[in-house]
């Protein structure tokens, strides 16, 4: 390395042999060159170790970190404790930028003196399709007030973002570890962190969504994870004295990731929905005892969903699976009926095709 | 030693060319053994299969049946009536009964043919189990199925020998209360023969080939992975387009297969393309950069298996050509030990890893010499195929066969540094 870093890319992988290496070549193809890229291989069993050796071997601004497979936090963690540049991004293994991207984004934080710069994701689609993440709505802007607490109603992402290092070593803000999700805590941490936040409304992250294992298995019991990430990220707010400062727009966020998880939890096994509802709205019970219910509740779910969720809560959520039970139970119905109702169709259709075989093709032309 | 005379029922034999037929032939062509052998008369016989030089002397007869039907009644009747009387021709007794599977039928007959001499010590070889073959419950019709493991299991009952050719057949075929035969299990490995093999240098082509040569299956063993792979590879890297080509060589292509290949974004980088000769086929293996072999990947929940059973005919033929080889199989299986230990790179279903795959050895970061095969040359999987059936005839117990076969293994590869050296 020629001169002292100016961005510390941290790229946590596991697994991914396939990908890591258009992850690396992006990183290598960006023109700023005062870079410091730690890939932290979190015990990956494939050849993601063999690939990295490689192309670490042809880059030495390339430093492979190794640890047992503790988590993609665990992962990122370990990259903050190794980064040594006054800017820190992430840019997973599996996904790539452009290569202006550290340039813009360095250029960005220097101009505005944020310590927090954010842009746009571009989501890579199945089929070569793109689609754009936009975290913040509008024109690039040093965020107001307003604009901070606005991003406690939408998606998390660590990614597409420059960090001033001082978020980390001073602001100590870190990833949970040993959960899924655990970006939904690391980010508002963020949000509050940081002394000034900057939006650039382009596409600065290259996001694959393309990948088989990015769409997790709606009966994997670990989308509970959430509750942990969210209890980390409340806890830690607590701790840190912003708790009560920003309750409002924690609560929000708290309620927005509830909600958005309802159908993944209807995803699991029926015998688990109850258990599963119950330890989902648990988080919003613990740090937000009843005050989420009624109006804040209705502002995030819609007035029905809202008043349903209510209603089910005072049965200890399970009102909730019983209406999906129903549903199931309808649309099986639904199915039979469906069927009895259209035996004699598809019967009168194979009478007719068998006529028209035997018949007209011998006398119609 | 003398010339011993062995009586061989298998429904597949040389000269025609599928794979059953030339994986018993290719075991026996270089024993020094004569052979009384009765098969069943088929279309696309190859006259120059058996042109080859071979110690073995085969008497063969051919019984006329609806060989395009073999799961009927009437046929298999035909087969077996066909052996037996060819079996009572004999006027001195043989000194051995060999009855090869496929077709099952091969071995129903050595059944009757023990009743006539239950004397005549009894080899059964196995090319896939019956039983717990997992294809079978995807097949929408599968006749005579339950027969056919009723004759396997009276086989495993009554043979001497019973002979596979890799440890994850024996294990599966003697689990539960078969297990009780285990101890007549012999394994023996497919074999190529070199001299089927052209013996000027091949040329390579210049764009970068895989071949795949073979049959696939409407289920499991087909070539929607690879293709889906090739979509996938380009998609993240596309650098390496127009930089290679699939190509197989096989077919009749079905229709799962023909509409994935349709639907890919890259369909010019894939040929589905008919059928060869075989041993034509052998000279289209040298002239590819990388040959793929697929194996249909089953699992534990569905099919009770963590390990594939069956070591494709190909792969050893393949190995005879001396290009490299990957796979797309299960994490174990015979097909993965031998690629793993030879070096090469194996996938299993995933187009993920198959395209990484792929890449590696565009890359020229996989291996691009030829492992040493020779434990797979006919030469010596010949002399373990010719100790196999000396020492059965001397009524020796399954645990000395085996290990007749391993010192004759021993011998044979000595043998062959030896004479390269």
């Amino acid at each position: 390395m020629t001169k002292a870093p100016l961005v510390s890319v941290i790229v946590p992988v596991f697994n991914l042999e396939l990908y890591v290496e258009r992850c690396l070549e992006s990183l290598a193809a960006q023109t700023l060159r005062e870079l410091e890229i730690l890939v932290v291989d979190d015990g990956s069993t494939d050849a993601s170790p063999e690939v990295l050796q490689e192309l670490a071997a042809k880059d030495d601004r390339v430093e492979i970190l190794r640890q047992p497979n503790g988590g993609h936090g665990a992962a990122a963690n370990r990259g903050i404790e190794k980064a040594r540049a006054p800017f820190v991004m992430f840019v997973d293994g599996d996904d790539f930028i452009e290569p202006h991207v550290t340039s813009e984004l360095v250029a960005e934080a220097q101009r505005t003196e944020a310590d927090l710069v954010m842009g746009n994701l571009r989501y890579r689609l199945p089929g070569g399709r793109t689609d754009t993440f936009r975290p913040v709505p509008g024109v690039s802007r040093v965020l107001s007030d307003d604009d901070r607490r606005a991003l406690f109603g939408v998606s998390a992402t660590p990614c597409a973002r420059l960090y001033a290092r001082r978020l980390f070593v001073e602001g100590g803000v870190r990833f949970p570890t040993g959960v899924l999700f655990a970006d939904v805590s690391f980010s508002p941490k963020t949000y509050l962190a940081a002394r000034r936040i900057a939006y650039l409304d382009r596409e600065l992250y290259e996001y694959d969504l393309t990948r088989p294992s990015q769409s997790m298995k709606q009966t994997n019991r670990r989308l509970l994870d959430v509750v942990a990430s969210l209890d980390d990220l409340l806890d830690d707010c607590a701790a840190r004295g912003w708790f009560q400062p920003w309750r409002t727009e924690l609560q929000r966020y708290t309620l927005k990731h509830v909600i958005d998880w309802l159908p993944k939890i209807r995803g699991l096994p029926a015998e688990a929905h109850v258990e599963a509802l119950r330890t989902l709205f648990g988080v919003l019970e613990r740090h937000f005892g009843g005050a989420w219910v009624g109006a804040p509740l209705r502002e995030a779910a819609g007035r029905r969903r809202g008043l349903l969720i209510e209603q089910a809560r005072r049965l200890g959520y399970a009102p909730l699976a019983w209406s999906w039970a129903l549903e199931g139970l309808a649309t099986e119905a639904d199915d039979v009926v469906e069927r009895a109702v259209g035996a004699p169709l598809a019967g009168y259709r194979r009478v007719k095709a068998a006529l028209k075989r035997r018949l007209l093709s011998r006398l119609v032309l | 030693m003398s010339r011993l005379r062995g009586f061989v029922a298998s429904w597949f034999f040389a000269p025609y060319r599928g794979s059953a037929d030339l994986d018993l032939f290719k075991r026996l062509a270089r024993t020094p053994l004569d052979y009384e052998l009765v098969q069943v008369r088929r279309a696309g016989a190859d006259p120059q299969i058996l042109a080859i030089p071979m110690e073995a002397r085969f008497s063969r007869t051919e019984i006329s049946t609806d060989h395009a039907q073999p799961r009927t009644r009437r046929t298999r009747d035909d087969f077996i009536a066909g052996v037996l009387a060819k079996f009572r021709e004999a006027p001195t007794p043989y000194d051995f009964l060999l009855s090869h599977s496929n077709e099952v039928p091969s071995h129903a007959a050595a059944l009757e043919c023990r009743k006539l001499r239950p004397d005549v010590p009894w080899i059964a070889y196995f090319g896939d189990p019956v039983l717990k073959n997992p294809y079978v419950a995807h097949m929408a019709e599968y006749p005579l199925h339950a027969e056919d493991c009723a004759t396997e299991a009276a086989t495993l009952e009554q043979a001497d020998v019973v002979l596979c050719n890799n440890p994850w057949q024996r294990d599966l075929m003697f689990s539960g209360p078969l297990a009780k035969h285990a101890h007549k299990a012999v394994v023996v490995p497919h074999c190529f023969e070199p001299a089927f093999y052209p013996s000027a240098p091949a040329e390579l082509p210049g764009l970068f080939r895989f071949l795949h040569l073979g049959t696939l299956y409407s289920v499991k063993r087909t070539a929607r992975p690879l293709l889906l792979a090739v979509d996938r590879l380009l998609e993240l890297y596309p650098r390496y387009a127009n930089r290679f080509e699939v190509v197989f060589r096989g077919g009749p292509y079905h229709a799962g297969d023909r509409e994935t290949w349709a639907s890919m974004r890259h369909a010019d980088h894939v040929r589905l393309e008919p059928e060869v000769p075989f041993l034509e086929s052998l000279a289209i293996m040298q002239r590819a950069h990388v040959l793929v072999s697929i194996d249909g990947i089953f699992d534990e929940a569905e099919h009770g298996l963590t390990a594939s059973p069956f070591f494709p005919g190909k792969l050893v033929d393949y190995m005879g050509a001396g290009r490299p080889i990957t796979a797309i199989t299960m994490e174990r299986g015979p097909t993965a030990d031998v690629l793993r230990a030879s070096g090469n790179l194996v996938a299993d279903e995933r187009p993920d890893r198959i395209a990484f795959v792929l890449k590696r050895y565009l890359d020229g970061k996989a291996p691009t010499g030829t492992p040493d095969w020779s434990r797979y040359s006919s030469r010596v999987v010949g002399a373990e195929m010719e100790a196999v059936l000396r020492a059965a005839a001397r009524r020796a117990a399954g645990v000395e066969v085996q290990a007749a076969a391993d010192e004759a293994r021993q011998r044979a590869l000595a043998s062959l540094i030896r004479s390269a050296s």
